[in-house]
């Protein structure tokens, strides 16, 4: 499922350049959409936020990821900037314990690089949505190991869970409501959202790129 | 140390983009291309000759070793392989296995009849009359277009015998 959204107030094809808009939106499709945008929305501002308050220490360290920029109960939202002003946010499941802080550093840095490869395509111009065949493969191939880490993982505790006590429901887990069989967790299905959005400011003056301004559903 | 190879890769992609926002139709930015890559294949060979000191060809297929694995390796940093010769002897493909002009590069659906690489067409074609060889060249794979591999047919066409100097196209 792909979406992109417009986050200027101005009204239909208003491009505003303090704005920040959407290059690529990817996200398994097990949430509400609308649910979904909010939550990136929220994201950006704390991305900004950040940006401007570790602002000297940022530069200093050279340092382009962010952290954890805030936990929700049932998400964990992970951002990166680059020195173009480049936005990648990242929002996984916070049942997903597996994962750790250097492994979404990594893969941070492979978002950039594919990222890069895509400005380097003479055909695509900075500020289109990406299309990119290739920038998709990468993000399937991430968010396919991703799940099977977190499988392997949610297989484990399914497993200590259901040895302890078959009865008992109630975990951080958004589908607490739900058990696969025991190990028979499909891998193709995403069950842990990773939803990744990429947006770039533009600076003020520079030419606006086509824009729809409301969520488009695919 | 030349310069990047990234350098020159974006380089050629800004040439053919911009070529397409000229013309608006691929087989006139393929026909530019192909001039574009004759006129740089007219000089090129004179530096060829003089770095590579290579002799004069006997016959076609010794023409199919020395542009291989002599002019590409020296200048494109890749050694394409030469295979499908043809009974005569006449005709013969190179097989690219990776293009470093094409480095990042996705056709998008608008330009589907372009001949992104089309340049190097041109530059065989030019390079191979100033030492009196008509040849054609055109690719009939293209991993830009989901091939395998990239392959550039070469023909030729026949022997140069008058002395004029070659025009400018």
């Amino acid at each position: 499922m792909l979406g992109w959204l417009h986050r200027g107030k101005g009204g239909q094809g208003a491009v505003d350049p303090r704005k920040n808009y959407p290059l690529y939106i990817r996200s398994t499709p097990m949430e509400s959409e609308l649910k979904f945008h909010y939550m990136v929305h929220t994201s950006l501002d704390v991305v900004d936020e950040k940006i401007s308050t570790m602002g000297k220490a940022l530069v200093d360290q050279r340092e382009l990821y962010l952290g954890l920029l805030y936990p929700t109960e049932d998400y964990k939202v992970y951002g990166y900037v680059t020195n173009s002003k480049v936005k990648f946010v990242m929002v996984v499941d916070s049942s997903n314990t597996a994962l750790r802080d250097n492994e979404i550093r990594s893969m941070f840095r492979k978002l950039h690089n594919s990222y890069t490869d895509v400005m380097c395509n003479p055909f695509y111009n900075p500020g289109d949505r990406i299309q990119s065949r290739a920038f998709d493969n990468m993000v399937t191939s991430m968010m396919i190991q991703l799940t099977q880490e977190s499988s392997t993982a949610m297989e484990l505790a399914d497993k200590a869970q259901h040895s302890a006590s078959p009865g008992t429901q109630g975990s951080a887990s958004s589908f607490s409501n739900f058990r696969w069989p025991k190990g028979k967790v499909p891998t193709w299905l995403l069950k842990h959202q990773l939803s990744l959005l990429l947006s770039t400011a533009f600076k003020e003056g520079s030419k606006g790129a086509k824009q729809e301004s409301f969520p488009r559903k695919l | 140390m030349g310069i990047s190879s990234e350098l020159f890769t974006l380089t050629y992609g800004a040439l053919v983009t911009q070529l397409c926002k000229d013309y608006e139709n691929d087989e006139d930015v393929n026909k530019q291309l192909d001039k574009m890559g004759y006129n740089i294949g007219v000089r090129l060979i004179e530096d060829f000759l003089a770095r590579s000191n290579v002799g004069r060809c006997h016959d076609f297929r010794e023409t199919a070793d020395v542009i291989a694995k002599v002019a590409f390796k020296m200048y494109l940093g890749i050694t394409p392989s030469i295979t499908n010769w043809s009974p005569a002897g006449d005709e013969f493909s190179l097989i690219l296995e990776n293009n470093p002009l094409v480095d990042f590069v996705e056709l998008p659906d608008n330009h589907s009849s372009l001949i992104y690489s089309n340049l190097l067409c041109g530059v065989l074609r030019g390079a191979l009359e100033m030492v009196q060889m008509a040849v054609e060249a055109k690719f009939v794979q293209d991993t830009l277009k989901g091939d395998g591999v990239t392959e550039i047919r070469m023909r030729f066409i026949r022997r140069i015998e008058d002395n004029l100097p070659a025009g400018e196209e």
